[in-house]
């Protein structure tokens, strides 16, 4: 009924997880200036790929598990990207008023 | 054929493939086990809703006052915390592993794999204690003794950066940390059941879809911390 992963698969996914903690950790003391974040964002995300698809078994689960996960890191996206964007962009226009 | 023999043979092929674990709401034992998923991945996809207003904020806060965050995460301890994180990713393996000895049936390494997903757990709160211990001890708490370093102070006042928006980083911190820390005793105390009713062979089946929901939950905590770890500790480190 259920893909049973094999204990190498688990230990391979592990071992990339930790290969990308010490990726992040190193990334902070190279002097990237304003990629520093972009960068750790990234990393961080792959690693969210990585734990989701082979621990959380996504990559076996049903199609309305994917729309769930998916969709609830999709909303999250929207909410920080608009309320950036809002935050940036006032008092770009002149608002009588304001 | 007419329907109602029809039917008739349906029903009763349906009650003899009938597992006794299956609930008379659902089609088979896999339907009933995908719910039971689903069910999780909802609840989480409303924590992370719960942890994104956090994060919004705190991306928010970051952008308005970036040189204020920068200087007061800089205080925080980075080899203590890629330690920790270490020690969240071996609880997620371990949990996965668990979840790969209920599928097959392995009531004993699902037993021990739990107590070492939660003696990892309990790791990472005992290296967070120190941690919180040691910002007490350097005045960093909010509202409490919260005053900005020494050694910080002259930084602080050439670049005419304000004090209470250092104090901000740390309320940011303290709350999604402590929240997150939350999360982990909660899923210690799940485990903790969790692995008592897998012991006491309480599952009617051998627990398969239980452990694994359990696990999600698990690997959840380990993925706010995953974004946690760099956005407090890191982006600002040097």
């Amino acid at each position: 009924m259920h893909h049973v992963a094999s204990i190498k698969s688990n230990l391979v996914v592990f071992a990339l997880l930790m290969v990308l903690l010490l990726a992040t950790v190193g990334a902070s003391y190279v002097p990237l200036g304003v990629m520093h974040f972009p960068v750790a964002m990234v990393i961080a995300t792959v690693k969210t790929v990585l734990i989701v698809l082979f621990f959380m078994h996504a990559l076996h689960s049903h199609r309305l598990t994917w729309i769930i996960c998916v969709a609830s890191f999709l909303w999250l996206l929207l909410m920080i990207v608009f309320t950036i964007i809002d935050f940036l962009s006032r008092g770009w226009l002149d608002i009588l008023g304001k | 054929m007419d329907t109602a023999t029809m039917a008739h043979t349906n029903v009763a092929e349906h009650a003899s493939d009938a597992s006794p674990l299956l609930l008379h709401q659902f089609d088979d034992v896999h339907q009933q086990s995908e719910s039971s998923i689903l069910g999780m991945w909802l609840f989480l996809a409303t924590e992370v809703m719960f942890f994104g207003g956090l994060l919004t904020a705190f991306a928010v806060y970051r952008l308005l006052n970036p040189r204020e965050i920068a200087l007061a995460s800089q205080n925080l301890n980075v080899p203590l915390g890629c330690v920790n994180t270490m020690v969240l990713l071996v609880s997620s393996l371990t949990m996965a592993l668990a979840v790969r000895a209920s599928q097959l049936g392995r009531r004993k390494d699902v037993v021990r794999m739990l107590l070492l997903t939660m003696i990892f757990g309990t790791m990472f709160l005992v290296v967070k204690g120190f941690e919180w211990r040691a910002d007490y001890h350097e005045n960093l708490i909010p509202w409490i003794n919260f005053e900005v370093p020494h050694h910080q102070a002259e930084e602080v006042h050439e670049l005419g950066l304000v004090p209470a928006k250092m104090e901000l980083f740390f309320i940011m911190y303290f709350f999604m940390t402590g929240l997150h820390a939350l999360h982990l005793i909660i899923g210690i105390v799940m485990l903790a059941i969790m692995a008592h009713l897998v012991h006491r062979n309480w599952f009617s089946g051998s627990g398969a879809v239980q452990i694994e929901v359990a696990g999600l939950y698990w690997h959840f905590i380990d993925i706010v911390w995953v974004f946690l770890y760099p956005l407090l500790y890191l982006i600002s480190a040097h």
